[in-house]
């Protein structure tokens, strides 16, 4: 491209100022050698381009600094407690012979603690030697009982990255560029999976160890609504293609199962996992004949034979898309290998009474397990116009949750109240679920809140948390008793506490794209 | 291509600027082919045609990698439009076109604001021969189409009148992935359902002596209606689309203080209905109107030439989600010179033009020269620039998922290139490149998530290679002839997100070849030809591709009766039954395709 663009320079000098080229970057980030970077955390770039923090630093604000815990000694950051270079205080060095604990020289570590390298550290929670002497926690990361954990995850679809904070919300300086728009988080172990949308789905792997490369798996269109893990296998639903897309570890596409009639618009969303069933959510679609509306039902998908298609077997039958393998079987790397699934039934949610009001329409989205049952949010539904768009979006009622009893394959509907329209998101703090409520298109017929179901015995609708302002939650994660909520339309991310029923103050961790738009598309966090 | 019409024997048409980078395709040399306007413009370079499922759906060009909106594409002299900015070739019958003259480069001080990257200016068939022709078509996918015209002598001037039908039922088989994830699914034969199509139009033309002037007038009307059957993901069965056209004009022309002067007006009303089940309860409707006076004067003197005109068109639309009823005035002033020198060895040109759109001004120029080197080698240089104003759907639509942008300001278009030739009555070769600077391209961008709005966001720059060639029918060679063109188009973002900046724009192949062979051994025609377009990108970030094509195409005539003429047509396309052709929304196009036509008509007389 380097020569194309001498080539016109040579053929219009005239206008050479016009053939500029310019990266545009998000607000908030610069353009440092072709890449977008925030100066204000990037500890490579901080403050300005190729200004370096040094080791054990992070850029907080534009400015270098060492984390709370480590004091800044020689241009570095240092532990008073345990280094035996700058022990108690910078420069005081230990005898070679000696170790550095609890901030004084000794002959031995003080009971507790581990010498990893004359440096007594508590190893479980100690980043440089986290649960064993040099297991060092990735950027991002803390120590939590021996082992390194991601605290909070932002997924920020507008500036195609995943953003990894403090648990109070406040930057690590850690951050995953991805390909495409992440709109949707799953935690698996040692990294994150980030489901991709716009304008090419995939699915990325973002390891937390220091360094590590993404890497992405690309996938059929341009909508992925949610990713799951379980066995280690990842699955997406796919409402660009209408299926639930599986994954190995290594992020090898081994299934994409069909989730019924897949031309005609399903549009599945959240995923469930139970047992040896993943129930998706059929969002689906409205349409102006009633014979064309699809979706509005919950697929029922037999995973027994995931652990089997997990291996691929060297000695299998070779295969390709002219010469397609058996029954059961998929054609995976030109080698056929045992479904992982298929669609068992469907639970036609339109069809339960009390799933709809009138002419709404239930729309399935959000999905989570408790016990022996599933829970599935109903937007509920029904045409009209906001903002010069027209669509299924206006509340035809309140709220509805679905819960399917999966030993009985019974349904049951719960009705959210009037504090709940356009139920999205769930999540699970112990015995209660949370619900995200409120319509982006309509706030004023159904604002922002919170809604806690007890699940103690049957479904139990507490009374709503009213979001403030112009909050209107959109996912949500719970984690160490502290649970987090993204904005449906910004880069906002709030931090609540369930037990006393506060919400705090609205935290920008998304940035502004450059055309004015920030979105936190989805949070997690690590138990 | 021009070489089509020296291998005839015939003298080729002036062109409005004859140091343009320029093909003229005349439409006759693919008589009884069933091409449609697309498929006509697919052989020329530097052209990239986009098909949205074939068959009399949306079709769209771009000239030099500018957008689908940077190209004006006119009429019998009126430019045509649409509220987004963009022409549907699906909706011009073909069987009305004489000649496309496909003009490369920025051109708008010639056609006016708009053609950043070319101009189509198609030419129907003319008034002033009397006689009759008639065509009836029939082909795989229930498609057929109809037509038939009638030329006479009125007076001292003629009339020409035409009518013509086509339609298909767009049912046509396709390879569906139904684990489209999986890199080798098995595929499902399926059927292409609600992609039917049909339009009807006719053409009147009438030729008259008036006083010492001279009246030329047309009316065309066109309609159509078509299905949409959405994504092979998200079938709309319920969908479809209706459209209508009429464009009206009396030119009058006389000598007036020793110019060539006329005074046109016209008239364009366009209407549009869609039906869109997922996106409103009820079909969403366009209306569009415009007309406009224009004096034109041409002065030749000596070895040089001097055109000069003035327009002024009013334009308004009104249609669901465009608010209140949109107006526009719109006025042009434009003169433009060529001077040949050397005995003609020498040309030179030079235009400019002055224009309002509404509340945009710009203006448009551009020089060139062509000069002839060594016997029958030449040199063509040109350098131009050019405008474009945003569309009423750019500043005013507000549908679905799209959000509008008053607040937008005109794209910019530079452009230059040069091109040996060596032409002559067995053939010719023409080998050129060229670079094309886009400025403040329009593009929309995502402002919620699944919401998008236009900006001016957009910087990009095309360069390449354009190249055609033919050899003229070699009579001891059974009338061997042979025709090509091939393109090489590199783009690239210059302005853009980190994701899209360097990349390439999307939808523009790098390579494009058309290639063509026939033998014409006395009454009977062959003919085999070759299309093939390179992997493209679908996306700013380059992450999705539409695969490469190679398509071949066959077809054979065979002429029964000299008076009245009758001659029957073969004609296959996609010869290999390629059911993996995509167009650039990743749905299937059509297989193997075959249409026989029948023609008939009397010898053409000029009309007195």
């Amino acid at each position: 491209m380097t020569t194309l663009r001498a080539c016109l320079l040579a053929a219009l000098a005239a206008v050479a100022p016009a053939c500029k080229s310019e990266l545009v970057c998000p607000k908030g980030k610069v353009a440092c050698n072709g890449h977008c970077i925030s100066v204000l955390s990037d500890t490579a770039n901080c403050g300005a381009c190729g200004f370096a923090c040094g080791s054990g630093a992070t850029c907080q604000g534009g400015a270098c600094a060492c984390p709370a815990d480590l004091a800044t000694c020689a241009g570095g950051c240092a532990a008073l407690t345990s280094d035996p270079d700058h022990c108690g205080t910078c420069g005081t060095a230990c005898p070679n012979t000696g170790v550095c604990s609890a901030g004084a020289c000794s002959t031995s570590c003080t009971a507790g603690l581990t010498a990893c390298d004359r440096a007594c550290v508590d190893v479980a929670t100690d980043r440089l030697h986290c649960g064993s002497c040099g297991t060092r926690c990735g950027p991002g990361q803390t120590c939590r009982a021996g082992a390194c954990r991601v605290d909070v995850l932002v997924a920020c679809y507008a500036t195609n990255e995943v953003v990894a904070l403090a648990p109070d919300l406040t930057s690590t300086g850690t951050a995953w560029s991805v390909p495409a728009g992440p709109t949707a988080l799953a935690l698996a172990g040692a990294q994150a999976l980030s489901a991709n949308g716009y304008p090419a789905a995939g699915v990325s792997y973002l390891p937390f160890a220091a360094g590590a490369p993404v890497h992405t798996t690309g996938l059929p269109q341009t909508d992925l609504q949610a990713v799951a893990v379980h066995q280690g296998m990842a699955l997406v639903s796919n409402a660009g293609t209408g299926s639930l897309t599986v994954l190995d570890p290594d992020g090898l596409v081994v299934d994409d199962i069909p989730l019924g009639n897949v031309q005609a618009g399903i549009n599945p969303h959240g995923i469930a996992v139970l047992d040896e069933r993943a129930y998706v959510a059929l969002y689906g679609t409205g349409n102006a004949d009633p014979a064309q509306i699809a979706g509005q039902a919950i697929a029922v998908v037999d995973l027994s034979r995931l652990s089997a298609c997990r291996l691929a077997d060297p000695n299998g039958a070779s295969c390709s898309a002219s010469s397609p393998c058996g029954v059961d079987q998929n054609c995976v790397g030109g080698r056929c290998r045992p479904r992982c699934g298929g669609l068992a039934y469907t639970v036609d949610v339109q069809a339960i009474a009390g799933s709809h009001d009138g002419a709404g329409l239930a729309f399935p989205s959000g999905a989570v397990v408790f016990g022996t049952r599933v829970l599935v949010s109903l937007s509920n539904l029904e045409y009209g116009t906001a903002g010069g768009f027209s669509g299924w979006i206006h509340p035809a009622g309140n709220g509805r949750l679905l819960v399917i009893d999966h030993p009985q394959r019974t349904t049951s509907i719960v009705d959210l109240g009037a504090s709940c329209m356009n139920p999205g998101a769930l999540a699970l703090d112990g015995t209660t679920l949370w619900v995200a409520c409120g319509s982006y298109s309509f706030p004023a017929e159904a604002p922002g809140a919170l809604v806690p179901v007890s699940l103690v015995d049957e479904p139990s609708v507490g009374p709503a948390i009213r979001a403030p302002g112009s909050l209107l939650p959109g996912r949500l994660a719970f984690c160490g008793g502290s649970g987090y909520v993204t904005d449906q339309g910004s880069g906002a991310v709030v931090a609540f506490d369930p037990k006393s029923r506060t919400l705090g103050s609205p935290v920008e961790v998304c940035p502004t794209g450059a055309f004015g738009f920030a979105w936190a598309a989805d949070v997690a966090c690590a138990p | 291509m021009n070489e089509e019409l020296l291998v005839e024997g015939k003298r080729a048409p002036a062109l409005r600027d004859p140091t343009a980078a320029a093909t003229v395709i005349p439409a006759e040399r693919y008589a009884g082919e069933a091409k449609d306007v697309a498929a006509l413009l697919a052989t020329a370079p530097g052209v990239a045609v986009q098909e949205y499922g074939g068959l009399g759906q949306l079709a769209t060009v771009s000239i030099r990698g500018s957008t689908v909106q940077g190209v004006s594409v006119l009429l019998d002299g009126l430019p045509l439009s649409s509220a987004w900015g963009g022409v549907d070739l699906a909706t011009i019958p073909s069987r009305w076109i004489e000649r496309i003259d496909v003009v490369r480069g920025a051109s708008g001080a010639l056609f006016g604001a708009g053609a950043m990257g070319g101009a189509l200016d198609i030419r129907t068939v003319p008034a002033g021969k009397a006689g009759w022709s008639a065509e009836a078509a029939a082909g795989s996918f229930g498609t057929w189409s109809a037509s038939v015209d009638a030329g006479r002598a009125l007076g001292e001037g003629s009339l020409l009148l035409l009518a013509g039908a086509e339609g298909t039922s767009g049912r046509y088989g396709y390879l569906f992935a139904e684990q489209a994830a999986l890199h080798d699914s098995p595929l499902a034969s399926r059927v292409r359902e609600n992609a039917r199509a049909v339009r009807a139009g006719s053409l009147a033309k009438l030729s008259l002596p008036v006083a010492s002037a001279h009246l030329d007038a047309l009316v065309e009307l066109s309609a159509g209606r078509r299905g949409l059957p959405g994504s092979v993901y998200f079938l709309t069965p319920g969908d479809r689309q209706e459209d209508g056209r009429l464009l009206a004009s009396a030119r009058l022309s006389g000598l007036a203080a020793g110019f060539d002067a006329s005074v046109r007006l016209h008239l364009r009303a366009d209407w549009l209905r869609l039906t869109l089940q997922n996106i409103a309860l009820e079909p969403l409707a366009q209306r569009s109107l415009a007309g406009g006076l224009a004096l034109e004067a041409s002065h030749a003197h000596g070895p040089g030439t001097l055109d000069l005109s003035l327009s002024s068109e009013g334009e308004g639309l009104a249609g669901t989600s465009f608010g209140p009823a949109r107006r526009r005035a719109n006025l042009a002033a434009s003169a433009a010179g060529v001077l040949r020198l050397l005995g003609g060895d020498l040309t030179l040109a030079a235009a400019a033009r002055v224009e309002r759109v509404g509340a945009f001004s710009g203006a448009s120029a551009k020089v060139g020269t062509q000069a002839r080197l060594l016997g029958p080698l030449s040199l063509r240089v040109n350098g131009g620039r050019t405008f474009r104003a945003p569309s009423f759907a750019e500043l005013w639509l507000e549908q679905g998922p799209i959000r509008p942008n008053p607040d937008l300001r005109s794209e910019a278009a530079l452009s230059a290139d040069a091109a040996l030739a060596v032409e002559g009555a067995s053939g010719l070769l023409r080998l050129g490149g060229f670079t094309s600077l886009y400025d403040n391209l329009i593009v929309y961008k995502e402002v919620t998530f699944g919401r998008l709005s236009p900006f001016n966001s957009g910087r990009a720059v095309a360069s390449g290679l354009e190249a055609e060639a033919s050899l003229a029918p070699v009579r001891p060679l059974l009338g061997l002839s042979l025709a090509a063109s091939y393109t090489l188009l590199a783009t690239e973002i210059l302005r853009g997100e980190e994701q899209e900046f360097g990349k390439p724009i999307p939808f523009r192949p790098r390579h494009g070849l058309y290639a063509r062979a026939g033998l014409r051994p006395g009454p009977v025609e062959l003919h085999v030809e070759l299309h093939h377009v390179s992997s493209q990108t679908r996306d700013a970030y380059a992450a999705r591709r539409i695969p490469a094509a190679t398509i071949w195409s066959c077809g054979a005539s065979l002429e029964l009766l000299r008076a009245p003429a009758l001659s029957v047509h073969l004609e296959t396309r996609n010869l290999l039954d390629d059911r993996t052709l995509l167009d650039p929304l990743g749905n299937p196009l059509p297989g193997r395709m075959a249409m026989i036509s029948l023609r008939s008509g009397s010898p053409r007389k000029e009309a007195p």
